[in-house]
């Protein structure tokens, strides 16, 4: 399998200016040091961190929205500082914010999911076909003559998903695209994220603090004051309890539970992240 | 002070085609010091309903009675029901807009007619109460964490020093840790400042944990109502209503009928923690 | 009350007006707006507003859901009325209070005003209430193309109008829940004077701003996502498509224009 994504010491620093005391300081941050990973096309990769972490200053650049201070990224082979290629990545790789409210253009669905089509010039009968094709995928075709104030967030951030999978990415950003939304809406958009990513091939990177939506994930980012901390499969990363709260992170209650049992004495194995395989653990014990 | 919600009713856009009826003849009431949690999906009333408690909604029928007295009965006594009854919306950060933080603070207890010093002093005990210390009085409230501004929000209706706090999903886009900072919060100002306490979420694992009784509304109307015990051990009902239960109820669940001797009502990881390891031990 | 605001706002619906090319439509409206400035006598308000009843009709939009519109720009249309009333001078004087008089022909002037101001809204609005954002600006770029020539960014100006429309519901939907965030916290935003009522609308104003830039930020960043490089190469979904029915309103537009004219000359 080939690489979507690879970076290599990748850095990001900004400043903030602040008034304090009638005093101007000027503090530099930095938000991502050194960061060396590769993601490969088609997986379905987490990354978690707690709010200031740095993940979504990693999710902007693979859009090429924010381009590294020092060290290289490449999205599907592009550089992103090479302004030449910066409409080939962001053809191959989409992104989805946050707030479905300020990311969608139009005022009609259909009209929104062609946005992208049209800025880079497609011929409006395959437009159509894209966008039919888009709004089937995820489930939201009844709802294409509609006003998007009128939908329920979940609803419109599947219309957000539409919108850049009429640009037939090969990979998908999604930066918290559910930190809004209720548990319903919540359901849907990581419903649509996994379909996408299994039955469209699509290469997903999915940037989250609800640990929830990374148990089926192929691998775990964890990212931490900028700097990757810990980086392995769900089993490997969910499990190590103590070091995830540490980042500020929950895990699974069930792996809790088992872990904690395990801290006390108690045989049993701590690579549980579902309720049917901690039923199955505990009644191993019996 | 005990709030009596008596027979509220509310129709929007009443008299037009698009008629609806967010709440149908609701009947509640609130003791002094409890913590009541409101649970319901998006679109069920929630919302509507804490809106009348602060009267910035008024009923179709039916009353909101504070103390015996109906809150919508006297105009110019809205202010002293707003004060009493302190209402943090969903997202309250984006209501901040001073220069500074301790003058944020102190723009509700200001209007609520408390004299500048009176303000003051309640502004800094409430920025102490969210866990803001000095530092942060004389910063600009944009400059802030998502979490701290919330924080900052929080403060500025706990300054008006209300009897009852009603918080709309107060935890909703903050990450695990300032959840627990706001649960801490809320936590403190109950033993501190002997508040009663409203809260509508999302999360079945928050209010099982620290509610003493949710109210489960679902199309306008009191579906469920009781102790976290008595809801949660109507998982059905709750799923139907496109809720559900907390994670560990539904392992408790799997266990017993696995011919486990397990009790169903467990809701939290600790509470799990100790009954399995009284059982495997 | 700020919900009611139906100016700017689509209504969604399949009718002959909803069809029809935005083109035409931005003519047509244009053309109602020109005539209601020459509009005199009660022949041309009568068939203006005939007109305009008849546009209602085929719009397929509420009726209801059109006067709510008026409804939030009352007070304009009374303030008009009233500053008519008393700086009208006439010959016929019905009223007096020391200097300031009421006549007959204050009262026919303000009623005129009252009346020319609502077709304003309304036919404007129905433009709006028809036309998507997306076809609006479409057909405000296509006409506006002319002027590109000298330098004019259609295309861009057609962006921007389209935008701010989209927003338009999501920055009122903000603004009451502002206000009402405010209210919980004792903003009293009725009494007092004039100074101390707009000293009153800091705490709304800020936040609105700050969220609108925060918006306006975000948004950016989507586009610039979704490839969006400003106006050029641009290709359309939907191209705009003159037909059979375009023609019949251009010709319903004439006919009106004509009339009026007629009205005007010769009677």
């Amino acid at each position: 399998m080939s690489e979507m994504i690879k970076t290599e010491n990748l850095s990001y620093e900004y400043s903030v200016t602040y008034e304090e005391k009638n005093k101007t300081t000027t503090k530099k941050v930095l938000a991502l040091d050194n960061i060396n990973i590769s993601i490969e096309k088609g997986s379905f990769v987490a990354i978690l961190g707690h709010n200031g972490s740095g993940k979504s200053t990693l999710a902007k650049h693979i859009n090429a929205l924010i381009k590294p201070t020092s060290g290289t990224i490449w999205v599907n082979g592009y550089d992103t500082k090479d302004e030449k290629f910066i409409w080939d990545i962001r053809q191959s790789a989409g992104m989805v914010f946050q707030n479905p409210d300020n990311q969608i253009v139009a005022t009609i669905v259909e009209e929104d999911v062609a946005f992208g089509p049209e800025n880079v010039g497609i011929e409006p009968n395959e437009i159509k076909k894209r966008v039919d094709n888009a709004l089937n995928a995820v489930n939201i075709n009844e709802f294409r003559k509609s006003v998007p104030s009128k939908l329920s967030g979940g609803q419109k951030q599947r219309v957000a998903i539409a919108g850049v999978l009429a640009m037939k990415p090969e990979c998908i950003v999604f930066d918290e695209p559910t930190a809004m939304l209720d548990p319903e809406g919540r359901r849907d958009v990581i419903n649509t994220i996994k379909k996408l990513n299994k039955y469209e091939k699509i290469t997903t990177v999915l940037i989250t603090h609800y640990m929830s939506e990374t148990v089926d994930a192929d691998r775990i980012i964890v990212i931490d004051d900028g700097h990757i901390v810990m980086d392995g499969t769900p089993k490997e990363v969910l499990t190590q309890v103590d070091r995830m709260k540490s980042f500020g992170l929950e895990v699974p209650q069930v792996t809790e539970i088992a872990y904690n049992l395990r801290k006390n004495g108690i045989d049993i194995k701590t690579d549980i992240l579902t309720l049917e395989e901690m039923v199955v653990a505990l009644c191993r014990l019996k | 002070m005990p709030i009596e919600v008596s027979h509220l009713t509310h129709l929007y856009n009443k008299g037009t085609a698009m008629e609806t009826k967010a709440l149908d003849d609701i009947n509640l009431s609130i003791n002094d010091g409890e913590f009541v949690a409101i649970i319901g999906h998006t679109g069920s009333g929630k919302s509507t309903l804490i809106q009348h408690l602060n009267a910035l909604i008024k009923p179709t029928s039916g009353k909101i009675l504070l103390d015996g007295e109906d809150i919508n009965a006297d105009k110019t006594k809205l202010k002293y029901i707003r004060q009493k009854i302190g209402l943090v919306f969903q997202y309250p950060e984006y209501q901040l807009f001073e220069i500074t933080v301790l003058k944020d603070v102190c723009y509700g207890p200001i209007n609520m007619g408390f004299s500048n010093e009176e303000a003051e002093k309640a502004a800094k005990y409430a920025l102490k109460l969210v866990g803001l210390e000095e530092n942060f009085y004389d910063k600009s409230p944009f400059e802030l964490s998502g979490g701290q501004k919330r924080r900052v929000a929080i403060a500025g209706i706990l300054a008006m020093k209300p009897k009852v706090l009603i918080l709309d999903e107060p935890t909703a886009g903050i990450d695990p840790k300032g959840r627990d900072e706001i649960f801490s919060v809320i936590e403190r100002m109950r033993s501190e400042m002997d508040i009663t306490v409203i809260l509508v979420s999302h999360s079945m694992e928050d209010v099982a944990r620290y509610a003493d009784r949710i109210v489960v509304i679902n199309d306008g109307k009191i579906a469920l109502m009781g102790t976290p015990k008595d809801v949660f051990s109507n998982i059905e009902q709750l799923e139907s209503m496109g809720l559900a239960a907390p994670q560990t109820s539904y392992l408790m669940r799997e266990l017993r009928d696995k011919g486990f001797d397990v009790p169903l009502d467990v809701y939290t990881v600790e509470e799990s923690t100790e009954i399995l390891y009284n059982l495997f031990k | 009350m700020i919900r009611d605001i139906t100016v700017g706002q689509y209504y969604a619906s399949d009718s002959f007006m909803h069809r029809l090319d935005p083109r035409v439509k931005i003519i047509g409206t244009m053309a109602f707006v020109v005539m209601l400035f020459i509009i005199n006598d009660v022949y041309s308000y009568a068939f203006s507003i005939l007109a305009l009843a008849f546009g209602i009709y085929i719009s397929k939009v509420p009726v209801e859901f059109i006067f709510r519109g008026i409804k939030s720009i009352l007070f304009i249309v009374f303030l008009t009325a009233f500053l008519n009333i008393i700086t009208t001078r006439g010959t016929h004087i019905i009223l007096k209070f020391g200097i300031i008089s009421v006549t007959y022909e204050g009262i026919l002037m303000a009623v005129k005003m009252v009346v020319r101001l609502i077709m304003l809204i309304i036919g404007s609005s129905l433009l709006t209430l028809t036309t998507t954002p997306i076809q609006l600006t479409d057909g405000i770029e296509i006409l506006l193309k002319p002027f590109s020539k000298i330098g004019l960014p259609s295309a861009e100006i057609a962006m921007m109008m389209s935008i701010a429309l989209r927003f338009v519901p999501t920055l009122l939907e903000e603004t009451d829940k502002i206000i009402k965030a405010q209210q919980a916290r004792g903003a009293d935003f009725e009494s007092g004077g004039i100074i101390q009522k707009a000293k009153s609308l800091v705490p709304v104003l800020v936040p609105l701003f700050v969220s609108a830039f925060r918006r306006a930020d975000e948004l950016a960043s989507a586009m610039e996502a979704r490839c969006y490089r400003g106006g050029n190469n641009r290709t359309r979904m939907n191209k705009i498509v003159f037909n059979k029915n375009d023609y019949k309103a251009i010709a319903a537009i004439i006919f009106y224009v004509v009339v009026i004219c007629f009205i005007i000359i010769f009677v």
